[in-house]
């Protein structure tokens, strides 16, 4: 047995900030060049910019494509934009690089997309622990007009739908763009490939990837798209044979055949780790926690019962508003694997199908 | 540095090919365990103070529960996919629930019966009603029922016979003040016998219930407060009888806030329960034989008591009820109360409110505990009727 910190029931899990990245500079690089595209001032220019900057693809695990949501908002007026700097993961680090090593991109890129959108509103999402990065950003914005918001890094608030209902209480159903609520949410690596395109005239051909392994220290490093993740392991030397691959995060990732994989415009993180042992899932003990966490309020116990034996309909339907952040599973002490059904569920109900 | 939580969870990493690949690491054993941590406080509280005769008596429960648990896993399919540390933790409960001073061969038969009941209800979490708290409640309520509804005429309760520590401790205080439970010979034990806090409190209000329209109702409540009641750090420390897991409301206390830390009990169950119980109690009638009177005394501008004199009656009426015992470690137990929020609100104050009439009426059994007992089998039902949708349906 081990015994390990507890964590709040009502908040759900506080990992805090990562201080895998120690130092952010202090000041912004000088540019010493004229940019090679104009800054767009309608919103089909800035469609056109975000096309050509590649971002027709997802570029997080979480959010739909910049260009979908550019597109779902040209005909609305005062929409908000949020610039979400929240680790998607918990044991993601990526804004802070961004913001150490991007810093320049990522503000014209914001520049871009509020000339473009003209935005009533523009918030960028930081957590709230986190106060390195928000003295940089507050030094950083100063002439612009853009509002810190400094929430707490409870995970899986960076998903667009719990952070658009606890900021906004807007209801946004899960998987769909957030320009149905009159909400543009744009990650960080978005905006920089917007202003990497504007500054270089050049889309984004690379992306940051974090590498985790359970003994080493975590990097970041920007991958060129396409190319293995084992070559890159290889080059830092990490061994990869025997061990288990897993892309985008521990908690709602995907466990990848290590020979194969490559780096997507989607891959924010890679973890490699031993083969785990196979843990027998028990009975329900009812004992609640996967309710309490659920950050829809859904009851997973209860839908899993359902999914398995009862199949009521009217229980059934609730499992498109899982968010597949994977919590209940994580907190459940039967290791029932809740959430790999809940999501097998909510495929069959978007395929209209009955099992 | 590791991955993190996975550094946190090494030891329970989940090996499903789906998220999430890590797990927290309290599984059904450490929960488990967790609860048997808990409750090493009041196990150790009840051996110092009852002595050898309870330490055989939680050996007894133990050796039949344990005992039959073993026989049905050698024999029977079914028992392979218990859970030995569920079992245990019962027979634990089970031992601190029921009153003192029973044969050991009862003991022996209520293990067995509490592995049966959970032999045939299918085990952790498929049991509807936490059958060793239930078995304990029949056993009380069995051995009160020539008492029922007449506490007056119950027997002396007896804290101890022959203490592991403070043994010699023989009636050596004349005072008016009660520093520590004194003792008397009896047929050659140290013995102490004293009435259950329950009674006299019970008692208590019977008195003042009668006298609340005369001159007698301070003289009453003097004789209460000076002579009758403990003083209170002897009643929160449990040197009092009572059931021996609900005697120490300082061990309870030390279980609630290490449950709290694993996470285990939710403390807002607790607050919740308690406060119901305590509107409860001072909603309700003092004493049934004559309740219009005695229901003005708690309400309006008629009040006889002063505030401070309520608060203390009131405080050791739940100290000498097994509140603390229901609200910490019962509410802790998994399946104890509804999965949702709202629905287990309300079954929290419904179960205070059952659980205030118990107490009331004087009867000896654990009523706390019988309440949330009762409502049991009920809360799918519960959450079902009072269990919020998902915000996103709405």
């Amino acid at each position: 047995m081990r015994f390990s910190l507890p964590f709040s029931r009502a908040q759900g899990i506080y990992f805090g900030p990562t201080a895998a990245v120690q130092s952010l500079p202090k000041a912004l690089p000088q540019l010493s060049f004229a940019p090679q595209r104009e800054i767009p001032t309608q919103s089909e220019e800035l469609l056109e910019l975000t096309k050509e900057a590649g971002l027709e693809q997802r570029t997080t695990l979480w959010l739909p494509p910049l260009s979908e949501q550019i597109a779902g908002l040209r005909e609305r007026k005062h929409c908000k934009l949020i610039i979400n700097l929240l680790p998607p993961q918990p044991e993601s680090f990526l804004a802070r690089y961004i913001t150490a090593q991007r810093s320049l991109e990522l503000l014209v890129g914001i520049d871009c997309l509020v000339a473009g959108l003209r935005p009533a509103q523009t918030w960028m999402v930081l957590d709230r622990h986190d106060h390195e990065l928000k003295r940089r950003w507050q030094d950083l914005l100063l002439p612009r007009r853009v509002t810190l918001k400094r929430v707490l890094n409870v995970y899986p608030h960076a998903h667009p739908t719990p952070l658009l209902w606890n900021m906004l209480r807007k209801r946004l159903p899960v998987g769909h763009n957030p320009a149905t609520v009159n909400v543009c949410m744009v990650d960080p690596w978005s905006l920089v490939c917007l202003g990497q395109l504007r500054l270089y005239g050049r889309p984004g051909t690379a992306r940051p990837v974090q590498f985790f392994s359970d003994h080493q220290e975590p990097v970041c490093l920007e991958v060129t798209l396409g190319h293995k993740i084992t070559d890159i392991c290889d080059l830092l030397g990490w061994s990869w044979q025997g061990q288990e691959m897993i892309t985008n995060g521990l908690m709602a990732g995907t466990l990848q055949h290590a020979q194969h994989a490559r780096v997507h415009t989607d891959t924010e993180m890679v973890a490699l780790r031993q083969e785990a042992k196979p843990e027998r899932p028990v009975a329900c003990i009812q004992c609640g926690w996967c309710v309490d966490h659920c950050p829809t309020a859904l009851n997973p116990a209860h839908l899993y019962e359902n999914i398995l034996v009862q199949r009521k309909p009217a229980v059934l339907t609730t499992a498109q508003h899982c968010i597949a952040c994977g919590l209940c599973s994580y907190v459940c002490p039967s290791r029932l694997p809740l959430a790999e059904y809940i999501r097998r569920e909510q495929a069959h109900l978007a395929r209209g199908e009955s099992t | 540095m590791s991955l993190f939580p996975a550094h946190e969870t090494q030891p329970t990493l989940s090996a499903r090919r789906s998220a999430p690949f890590i797990r927290w690491p309290v599984a059904t054993y450490e929960f488990y365990i967790s609860l048997c941590v808990a409750l090493t406080p009041l196990v150790v509280w009840a051996m110092l103070l009852l002595g050898w005769r309870w330490c055989l008596w939680l050996t007894a429960c133990q050796t039949g529960s344990v005992g039959s648990y073993l026989i049905l896993r050698r024999f029977t399919q079914r028992g392979r996919r218990l859970s030995f540390i569920h079992v245990f933790s019962g027979a634990i409960l089970l031992a601190l629930l029921t009153p003192v001073g029973l044969p050991f061969i009862l003991g022996l038969l209520l293990g067995i019966a509490h592995m049966q009941c959970i032999f045939f209800w299918g085990g952790t979490g498929r049991e509807r009603i936490t059958s060793s708290l239930l078995l304990a409640v029949l056993c009380c309520a069995a051995t009160n029922l020539g008492t029922v509804g007449n506490i007056k005429a119950q027997p002396q309760g007896v804290l101890a016979n022959n203490r592991l520590f403070m043994g010699d401790n023989q009636d050596l205080s004349r005072n008016t003040y009660t520093r520590w439970v004194s003792s008397n010979r009896i047929e050659g034990h140290d013995t102490v016998q004293m009435r259950p806090l329950q009674e006299v409190v019970g008692n208590t209000y019977h008195n003042i219930g009668g006298a609340i329209a005369t001159a007698n109702l301070r003289q009453q409540l003097e004789v209460a407060l000076v002579w009758q009641l403990p003083s209170p750090h002897l009643a929160i420390l449990g040197a009092w009888p009572s059931w021996p897991g609900a005697m120490s409301v300082l061990g309870l206390l030390l279980a609630g806030i290490f449950l709290c830390y694993r996470a285990i009990l939710r403390i807002q169950s607790t607050v919740i329960f308690l406060s119901a119980l305590v509107i409860a109690l001072l909603l309700l009638p003092i004493d049934f034989s004559q309740p219009l009177p005695s229901m003005f005394l708690r309400l309006g501008g008629f009040s006889a008591l002063q505030p401070g004199e309520m608060a203390t009656l009131l405080f050791y009426e739940i100290v000498g009820s097994d509140a603390w015992f229901a609200a910490i470690i019962v509410l802790a137990l998994p399946g104890a109360e509804p999965l949702t929020a709202s629905g287990r609100s309300r079954a929290l104050i419904l179960a205070a409110g059952i659980s205030a009439l118990l107490i009331r009426t004087g009867i000896g059994i654990p009523a706390a505990t019988l309440s949330l007992l009762m409502l049991q089998p009920l809360h799918p039902m519960l959450d079902r009727y009072f269990g919020r949708p998902s915000w996103l349906a709405k």
